[in-house]
């Protein structure tokens, strides 16, 4: 005779109040060890969407990126109208023309009837020491487009400045409090700042844009400019050398270079294809990760809810079972058994229910995962059976039965025998 | 032996009126000696027994068992000293239902176990008459067979003292009469009884009658 066989006959005894004890323990582990391990396929499952759909996102950018190569291949590119006197090692070198022209320049070119050349965009440009901010920058002077005669008014590819208004390189700002409505002073003249630009790794860095007419006035060349932009230029014929030689053709006094290559043109789109990639990705991610997270939430709810409901079952069960059982108390106490033996004989009841109850619990669990529908291509269920939440599971349950049923046993063992011997 | 020196207890009841169960009671019990002692019901009969098993901290006075004060020692050595030294019986048998009548009469080897307990507790049922029954719970025998059980835990862990409140108050006279043999065999082998009970034929077997009024002990 043991405490351990006092405790397993009285289960056997009150077989109803056992049965529902272990009922409460099998539908608390049954529903938190389900739940736990559908949130485990989820994630796993959630990875290998992610996983596939990051392949196929990548395998379609590598696509179109292929696409958009062959098709800048045909893309037209963008020459420099220089004087002819500039020297073009100097150019090189300082990143400017120092040398300028007349304006009346791009109208010439303007008028002339060319259909090459998309856009033309006259420009001031010199390099100067910024004296309000101690820095030195390359001031370009831009206006508006000059329109092509002959031809079909174009969609603007550079917005002109604002009269009275300047726009920064990230460099000129980066450290300044300005922002875009601020006033400023540069070269002795107010401002307003029309747009702060964003870092870009070139001389664009240090360039401040002030409109055409502005820089004019401010470096003493009234009707002079340094350079004409002819941008996009474009004809199922064109190359370089056609383009150079038609430009020089109609302006003598001037020699073209090519500024920006398509080469150039191709990384730029590859960039922007490279950055919708990556929007495209973290989308999908997120949309992933918010399904995941709403059923992580109804988790968290639902296994504590469970849990606690299980606990107050077994916590009034005890309370009854202490009840019925002051009689036993009474003389089990009088035969010589301490107030920690009757603890034991109550919380090793509840860890027995416990450890009973979870194995078909955890079995309920298993059989309720490989009965749910799966999704086509989805992984198996199995991918949800992890063995370490399951066994903080098999650990915790007769734990926490025997937190549940802590009080009515202190209760049991608090119990005065000589008035339970006394009442009988 | 148990010596009880002037033990006194009061019951404080929520309606403000108190009940002296206990009074100045004074007791000796030598080894061998059954006393008994009768009285009416609420005189304080219970208080006494229950004082004396260890179970109850009187409120006064000194209650001394194999020379130890014992309530002065810790509610775990008086757990244990109970277990060692004292059976009890009750009136109501106080046996556990779902257990069969072997294991409610080795019920003490919860704690401890005994050496050769399943002989012994044979031994026991067999001297009282119950061996045809152990395998049977208490709600398939008769009353008289389970003051028998009853009497047979109490002996089971060999103690010095045997309480008995009205051990016979449910009894036919046969069942009476054999459970008052068992109990005036056990002071003859040196064991120590104290009996409450309002049952003259009961008192009869005891060595030494007290009578209990109003929480007063005094000689029969």
């Amino acid at each position: 005779m043991n405490l351990g066989r006092l405790f397993r006959s009285e289960l056997q005894f009150r077989w109803g109040h056992s049965l529902l004890g272990l009922l409460a323990v099998f539908l608390t582990v049954s529903v938190v060890a389900a739940v736990q391990m559908r949130l485990n396929w989820q994630r796993a499952d959630t990875l290998r969407v992610l996983e596939n759909n990051r392949q196929e996102v990548e395998d379609l950018f590598d696509t179109l990126e292929d696409e958009m190569r062959k098709i800048t291949k045909a893309m037209g590119f963008n020459v420099m109208v220089l004087p002819a006197e500039q020297n073009l090692a100097d150019f090189y070198a300082n990143d400017f023309a120092a040398n300028t022209m007349p304006e009346d320049y791009v109208y010439t070119l303007a008028n002339a009837g060319i259909i090459t050349v998309q856009h033309l965009l006259p420009i001031l440009q010199q390099k100067v020491f910024w004296e309000e901010e101690s820095s030195t920058t390359l001031v370009i002077g831009v206006r508006s487009e000059v329109p092509l005669a002959d031809s079909m008014p174009k969609s603007p590819l550079l917005q002109p400045v604002p009269s009275g208004c300047i726009v920064l390189g990230y460099e000129l700002h980066a450290n300044k409090d300005w922002k875009e409505g601020d006033q400023l002073v540069f070269q002795g003249q107010t401002f307003t700042i029309h747009e702060l630009k964003p870092q870009r790794g070139n001389k664009d860095d240090i360039t401040v844009w002030i409109p055409l007419e502005t820089a004019q006035t401010l470096f003493n060349k009234e009707k002079q400019i340094s350079a004409i932009l002819a941008l996009q230029c474009k004809c199922a014929w064109a190359d370089i050398a056609k383009v150079r030689e038609e430009l020089v053709r109609i302006l003598p006094g001037t020699q073209v270079i090519e500024f920006s290559s398509r080469a150039l043109a191709r990384a730029e789109a590859r960039n922007q294809t490279a950055e919708t990639r990556k929007q495209v990705l973290d989308q999908e991610n997120r949309n992933r990760q918010s399904i995941l997270l709403r059923e992580e939430r109804f988790a968290s709810t639902l296994v504590p809810l469970v849990s606690l409901g299980s606990m107050g079952l077994l916590a009034t069960l005890t309370f009854f079972n202490v009840r019925d059982r002051k009689s036993e108390i009474g003389i089990l106490r009088a035969i010589g058994l301490s107030r920690s033996h009757v603890l034991i004989l109550f919380l090793g009841k509840a860890a027995c229910l416990g450890l009973v109850g979870m194995l078909p619990g955890l079995v309920a669990a298993i059989t309720v995962m490989t009965q749910m529908s799966i999704p086509e291509g989805a992984l198996p269920w199995h991918a949800g059976l992890q063995a370490y939440p399951l066994l903080i599971i098999a650990f915790l349950t007769p734990a926490l039965q025997c937190i549940a049923a802590w009080a009515p046993a202190v209760w049991a063992a608090n119990q005065d025998p000589a008035n339970i011997l006394h009442e009988d | 032996m148990l010596i009880l020196s002037q033990l006194s207890k009061t019951y404080h009841r929520s309606d403000r009126k108190s009940v002296e169960a206990m009074k100045e009671v004074s007791l000796i019990l030598k080894p061998g000696c059954f006393a008994s002692v009768q009285g009416a019901s609420g005189c304080g009969k219970s208080t006494l027994l229950l004082t004396a098993g260890l179970l109850q901290r009187p409120d006064h006075g000194v209650v001394e068992f194999q020379k130890e004060d014992v309530y002065a020692l810790s509610r775990e050595k008086r757990a244990t000293l109970r277990r060692r030294e004292i059976g009890f019986v009750f009136q109501q048998f106080h046996l556990i239902p779902y257990l069969t009548l072997l294991d409610n009469i080795r019920l003490p080897d919860c704690v401890e176990t005994e050496d050769e307990g399943e002989q012994r507790a044979h031994a026991l049922a067999k001297q009282l008459g119950i061996l045809h029954r152990l395998d049977h719970t208490p709600g398939e025998l008769s009353t008289g067979e389970r003051q028998r059980v009853a009497l047979a835990r109490a002996l089971y862990g060999k103690p010095s003292l045997i309480l008995a409140d009205e051990p016979t108050g449910n009894l036919d006279p046969d069942s009476t009469q054999r459970v008052l043999d068992e109990l005036s065999r056990f002071t003859q082998q040196g064991g120590m009884v104290l009996m409450v009970t309002h049952d003259p034929t009961a008192s009869a077997h005891a060595t030494h009658l007290f009578k209990m009024e109003n929480g007063v002990l005094e000689t029969s």
